[in-house]
This record gives structure tokens, C-alpha cells and sequence, in this order.
């Protein structure tokens, strides 16, 4: 290619029509209008449970309490509560616990509740200044004002989106040239990747501590409960319609005797989830039938508490699932905490600083044989955890005797990707026993047009290496989007072989030496492009894993004397 | 009628690392601009997301509507103009009339030679060779 000295005003012209605009602005104002709308209606409601705070109290004599059934099967139970009260000389009921709804499907929070009054209890309730007619016994905070935050993701899409598509800075029209240098981002990718890995992290550890670490704490704490008589009084299968479906829950209500009174309770396990499946909640039915006689466990400093299983069953593993977004949200912020800054690059953009660039260096793997087998355990159990769910329900079609052969069909290559990776772990379980290669470079990071020394010593038994082969690669490496997909390219431009050895040579130690041109590409990383220079040791072993080690080192521009002025 | 110009001195395209760009802006505008600058950057295209990075700017306040303006960037040591199958990495600099965004660019070579490194050209070729137990070989 030849020099160029350009005016750039034929390139990168214009930006998108006004028709295209126009579409872009449609789509987003979607988003923008559904997710206003959700929001105000989740803040009306908070508002409304927040009103009460600011109502007058008033001295009032509760009547009566009870555990009601609603004929909600999602929350079967209800506080029904009677108090009386007097506003201006005249005497009024309320029935009100609080102003929103108090039905739950755990019999004993509804219980507790009604316990709180018991009848003849004189307190304060809250009365409607406009509505004397209306008064509840609680004041709630409106925790339903955090749920307004997922349709406002909605909102700042909508108007970002829209921001984006109008906003005019450095953005051509009329043919006039299109400012390429307003497009630098100034750090703003990688406070948006560091954003975005913490809201990762912190959602995932908010539901594991939630759905794995609550649950697994109330197993081991009901692990020293005393075991206690206790009565079926009720047996139902509940079921509700969901978004996914129809949900569906055995209902267990027993009856036990503990510190001197009876009590009744539906807690069947920890486990925090309904079932989606309806044999399942039969089974447990058919377990605990009304009327029968079965045992569940009391806590001793607390008799209200009560389970009828304590044992760990396999379903309480799903709790496991949202470490996965623990651990893919600490990647990404840590990521981008390390992630070298685009806006004004050190000279070379080095990839791997050091300190003491011209020095002897000892090289560390990229991704260790430990690093590929948990990467690899990880994308598997995700994977197959996945799958898993699918391959259940075709399990239980077969024990209907009513296979769903479309889903088996459908399924059959995810699970072969699957078993894929199983047999990916497997490889990289076994490659932890190769010997390991320790490299020393020098220099540290060699400069364009000088000379690459690089030795090489194993750990382990390197004799079972039948051949050693080690290459200085230089490769462009270019990430974009492709739809919802972020892909890296990769494509070498330069490969120096270092050493290509048979075992007879003796591998197990050695030298070697390369010349980098000075004519090349040094080191280069920014956001999404980068030109990126590595030592490849590449050792076959027979009828075993062989030994594959990716070095990253840094290939400095030549020293400013050596550049033609 | 508008008019946005950036001469460099000697009419210089390639510039060799570390080397000082110098030159001089002018600018004849419609309207009054609230500044005038001048931004020295590179910029990716090709396969990847493309990257910009601003290395160093002149900014001239209360521009009006014509003047021009001398302008020095020293260079750094990299990253060199290149060109490859997947990467095309460009130095430019960039006239911006602010507010209104009326743009002028010129890219130029930075690298060792006149031309911009081509990555596709070095081929495969091996160059190592062996010392202590293992020759000199040449493979590939």
C-alpha cells in the first residue's frame, strides 16, 4: 500500500437516515413507555402502603383473630383480624392487618400474625382521615418501591437508546465529513463492564445467600430439633398459573404438641421453591395423607418453628445456580478493573508491562492446566445444568408411558454437547498430571529487530513427551458484535519456531533462540483490537493429553535511536 | 461558505515514531464558533469494534468566525500505522468546529518506514534455531 496524505471527506460519510432514526426512536419509546408505565404503577402501590404512615392513631380493642383460607392457591392463608375503635364519639370495626394483603402460603407467618393479637388486646390502629370507616392495625414499609427497578432498567434503555440515536456531536449530515475522534470513549466501556459485573455479582451473592446459604443454615440449625408426634390435618395440592406455566405445591398442614399447647404448621422443608411438576407434589401428598399419623421437628428454645424434612435433597442444589453469576460478575469487574485504558495509551500500548523490560524474565501460562479445568467444570455444569432440566421432564414423560419423542429429538445435541464437555473435563482432569514447562525469556520484553532468547525447563515426567515443539506467534486478535453475540477473530501474521525436538533430543530442558523483525507489528492491545505475541509449547504425549501452554509476552517497538529520524 | 484547513509543514505524510508533527490550522465559518480544536489520534477499523483514542489535543477558545492557529504535537512511540487481515490501525488529526461539529481530517503514516506496517506480508517463515540440546533446525 502506498503513502496516504488524506482528505477524509469521501469516508465514513453520514450517519443514519431519518428514516432509520425515526425507526430506532419507535423501538426505543417502547421501551421507555412500558417501563414508565410499570414503574408508576409499582410506586402507586408503594405510595399507597407508605400512605398509612401519615394517618392518625387511635386507641382500639381487638375483638378477634384467626388463620383464614382465601381460595388462593398461590397464598392460601389470611389473617382475619377484628378490632373496634372510636373516631368523634363514634364507634367503628376495622378488619384490616395492613393496607396490602396479608395472605401468604406459609401458615406459620400468617399464624404469627394472628398471635400478635390476641383477642381483648388493646393497641393503636391507623385511621383513614378521610374514610374513618378504613383503619389497619400495621404500618409496612413499602418494600415494593425496590421492585420498581427492574421496569426503570427498561426506561434508562428507552432513553439512552433514544439519546443515542439523536444526539448530534460529531455526527455528519449533508455530506459534510464525520468526526471519527468525538467517538473516543474516554474509559467509558470499561466503567460500563465494571457497572454491569458488579450488578452481576451482587444479584448472584444476593441469591445465594437467599436460595443456597439460608436454606442450608435452617438444614443445620433444624438438625438439633426435637422429634415430635405430629397429625396430617390437611393434604392439598395447590396450583396456580405462572408466567412459565402452572406451579404446583403440596400443602401439608399438621398439627404438634409443644411447650404446653398445640400448634399447627405447613412448613415441609427449606426448600425455597414450588415445583413445577405436579407428580412430584402427589407423591408428597400420597406421603402425608390427611388424617395420618407422621413426626416432624420442633425447635426446643422456640416451639412456633417446626419442619416436617430435614434431610438435604438433591433440590436444594439449584441454589447453586446463581454463583454462576457471582463468579461471571467478579470476572468481568475484575477484568475491567485490569483492563488497560483506550483514552491515552503508554507508548507500544504494552500488554504486559514490566519493570525491568530488558532483564532475564520468568513466564507464567496464560490460563494454567487448573484455570482450563474449573473454566471447563464451569461452562459444563452450567451446560448440562441447563439441559438437565429438559432431559427431567423427558424422563418423566417416559415414566407416564407418554415419551415426548419432539423434545427427545430436539434435545439429542445439546446433550451431545454435553456429554462434550464432560469429556472436556475429563481431558484436562487427566492433563494435570503432564509435566509442566517453565519458560525464561530474555529479554523480558524484546524489542523489534533483536534476537528472543527463550529456555525451557519441565516439571514432572518429561520423558513421556514424544515430541516438543515451541513457536513465537504473533496474531491480530479483533472482537465484535455479531447480534446479541460478542465474538473474537483471530489470524496469525507471524510464527518463529523456537525448538521442534523428537524426545530423543531430550526435552526436558534447552534453549533456543529467535530474530523478531524489525518490520513487524509490536505489542498492541486497546478496547476491542489488539495485536497480541505469544511462546506456544506444544508437547505430544501418546494415548494422553498432550502439553498445550500459551505464554503472553510484550514485543516493545525498537529503541528511539534505532528509529530512522 | 465553510472552510476548515490543516497544513502540516513540508506537506509531510509519514512521520517516524517519537518524530514531531507541527503544522497550522485555519478556519473560515458561517457562524461564530465557541472553539476550534485540533485533536491528534489513531483509530481501528476493519473485523473489530472500532477503537479511537485521542493522544493529544489544541483547543482554541472564542475562535469566531475565521483565524487560523500554529499547532506542535510531539509523537509517541507507538502504536504504529498498520494494516492485517482482521486490523487497520490509522493516525489522523482531526479540525473540529464546536459547537456545530463541521469537521475536517487528514490521516497520515506513523511508523518506521513510509508505509504503514503490513502484517499479512511476514508470512509464516521460521527463523529459530536450537542451542545447547537441541540444533540449529529450520522447519516449515
Amino acid at each position: 500500500m502506498g503513502i496516504r496524505f488524506t482528505s477524509a471527506s469521501s469516508s465514513r460519510l453520514g450517519g443514519r437516515s431519518t428514516a432509520g432514526k425515526g425507526c430506532l426512536t419507535v423501538f426505543f419509546l417502547v421501551f421507555l413507555v412500558m417501563g414508565a408505565v410499570f414503574t408508576l404503577l409499582i410506586l402507586a402501590d408503594a405510595a399507597r402502603v407508605a400512605e398509612v404512615w401519615f394517618w392518625p392513631e387511635a386507641e382500639c380493642t381487638v375483638l378477634s383473630g384467626s388463620v383464614e383460607e382465601t381460595g388462593d392457591d398461590e397464598n392460601p392463608y389470611t389473617v382475619a383480624v377484628v378490632f373496634e375503635y372510636q373516631i368523634d364519639g363514634r364507634a367503628y370495626r376495622g378488619t384490616n392487618l395492613t393496607r396490602s394483603s396479608s395472605a401468604s402460603s406459609s401458615y406459620d407467618t400468617v399464624r404469627r400474625a394472628v398471635d400478635a393479637y390476641p383477642p381483648g388486646t388493646r393497641t393503636t390502629c391507623r385511621v383513614d382521615p378521610e374514610n374513618p370507616g378504613e383503619a389497619v392495625l400495621e404500618c409496612r414499609l413499602p418494600w415494593i418501591a425496590l421492585a420498581g427497578f427492574l421496569p426503570l432498567i427498561f426506561v434508562a434503555v428507552g432513553a439512552g437508546g433514544i439519546y443515542g440515536v439523536w444526539r448530534s456531536g460529531g455526527r455528519a449530515e449533508n455530506g459534510d465529513v464525520e468526526s471519527i475522534s468525538q467517538r473516543a470513549k474516554n474509559g467509558r466501556g470499561k466503567k460500563i463492564e465494571l457497572g454491569i459485573g458488579l450488578v452481576f455479582a451482587a444479584v448472584g451473592g444476593g441469591l445465594t445467600i437467599l436460595l443456597l446459604v439460608v436454606p442450608l443454615v435452617r438444614l443445620a440449625q433444624a438438625s438439633t430439633w426435637v422429634e415430635t408426634p405430629a397429625t396430617v390435618v390437611g393434604s392439598v395440592l395447590r396450583s396456580w398459573s405462572t408466567d412459565d406455566g402452572t406451579s404446583y405445591q403440596a400443602d401439608v398442614l399438621y398439627e404438634y404438641s409443644a411447650g404446653g399447647r398445640a400448634w399447627t404448621s405447613n412448613r415441609r422443608d427449606f426448600f425455597p421453591f414450588s415445583s413445577g411438576d405436579a407428580d412430584g407434589a402427589e407423591a408428597v401428598l400420597a406421603r402425608y395423607p390427611a388424617g395420618s399419623m407422621t413426626v416432624c421437628f420442633v425447635d426446643p428454645a422456640d416451639p412456633t418453628r417446626s419442619v416436617l424434612d430435614r434431610r438435604l435433597h438433591a433440590a436444594y442444589l439449584i441454589g447453586l445456580f446463581p454463583l454462576i453469576f457471582l463468579v461471571v460478575g467478579a470476572a468481568l469487574a475484575t477484568h475491567a478493573l485490569k483492563r488497560p485504558s483506550t483514552t491515552v495509551p503508554a507508548a507500544g500500548s504494552p500488554t504486559r508491562p514490566t519493570d525491568t523490560p530488558d532483564a532475564p524474565g520468568s513466564l507464567a501460562p496464560q490460563v494454567g492446566p487448573v484455570g482450563k479445568l474449573i473454566g471447563t467444570i464451569l461452562i459444563a455444569a452450567f451446560w448440562n445444568g441447563i439441559v438437565s432440566v429438559f432431559l427431567w421432564q423427558i424422563v418423566l414423560s417416559f415414566r407416564r408411558d407418554d415419551p415426548e419423542w419432539f423434545l427427545c429429538l430436539f434435545m439429542t445435541p445439546f446433550v451431545l454437547v454435553g456429554l462434550g464437555l464432560v469429556g472436556g473435563v475429563v481431558y484436562y482432569l487427566l492433563a494435570l498430571a503432564n509435566p509442566r514447562p517453565q519458560l525464561t525469556i530474555s529479554p523480558s520484553s524484546p524489542r523489534l529487530g533483536s534476537r528472543l532468547r527463550v529456555e525451557w525447563a519441565f516439571t514432572g515426567k518429561a520423558d513421556r513427551i514424544s515430541r516438543l515443539e515451541i513457536v513465537l506467534e504473533g496474531h491480530e486478535k479483533a472482537t465484535y458484535r455479531r447480534g446479541t453475540d460478542t465474538q473474537t477473530d483471530r489470524e496469525a501474521f507471524a510464527s518463529f519456531v523456537v525448538t521442534d525436538s523428537p524426545a530423543s533430543w531430550g526435552v526436558a530442558r534447552g534453549a533456543g533462540e529467535v530474530e523478531i523483525p524489525a518490520d513487524t507489528m509490536h505489542s498492541f492491545a486497546s478496547d476491542h483490537n489488539a495485536v497480541v505475541w505469544a511462546i506456544h509449547v506444544h508437547g505430544d504425549i501418546p494415548r494422553w493429553p498432550d502439553v498445550n501452554e500459551t505464554f503472553e509476552i510484550e514485543v516493545r517497538p525498537p529503541a528511539p535511536e534505532r528509529v530512522p529520524a | 461558505m465553510t472552510e476548515l484547513r490543516i497544513e502540516v509543514d513540508g506537506g509531510r505524510h509519514w512521520f517516524s515514531p517519537g518524530a514531531t508533527l507541527s503544522g497550522r490550522v485555519v478556519w473560515r465559518l458561517e457562524d461564530d464558533a465557541e472553539a476550534i480544536e485540533l485533536r491528534l489520534f489513531w483509530f481501528t477499523s476493519g473485523k473489530g469494534t472500532e477503537d479511537v483514542a485521542i493522544i493529544d489535543s489544541v483547543r482554541t477558545d472564542a475562535a469566531g468566525r475565521a483565524g487560523d492557529q500554529g499547532f506542535t504535537f510531539p509523537l509517541p512511540d507507538g502504536p504504529y500505522s498498520f494494516s492485517g487481515s482482521l486490523i487497520t490501525l490509522t493516525w489522523a488529526l482531526e479540525l473540529v468546529a464546536i459547537p456545530h461539529g463541521t469537521t475536517e481530517r487528514i490521516e497520515f503514516v506513523m511508523a518506521p518506514t513510509p508505509v504503514e506496517v503490513r502484517l499479512e506480508s511476514l508470512g509464516r517463515a521460521p527463523l529459530g534455531h536450537g542451542l545447547n540440546f537441541n540444533p540449529s533446525r529450520d522447519k516449515r
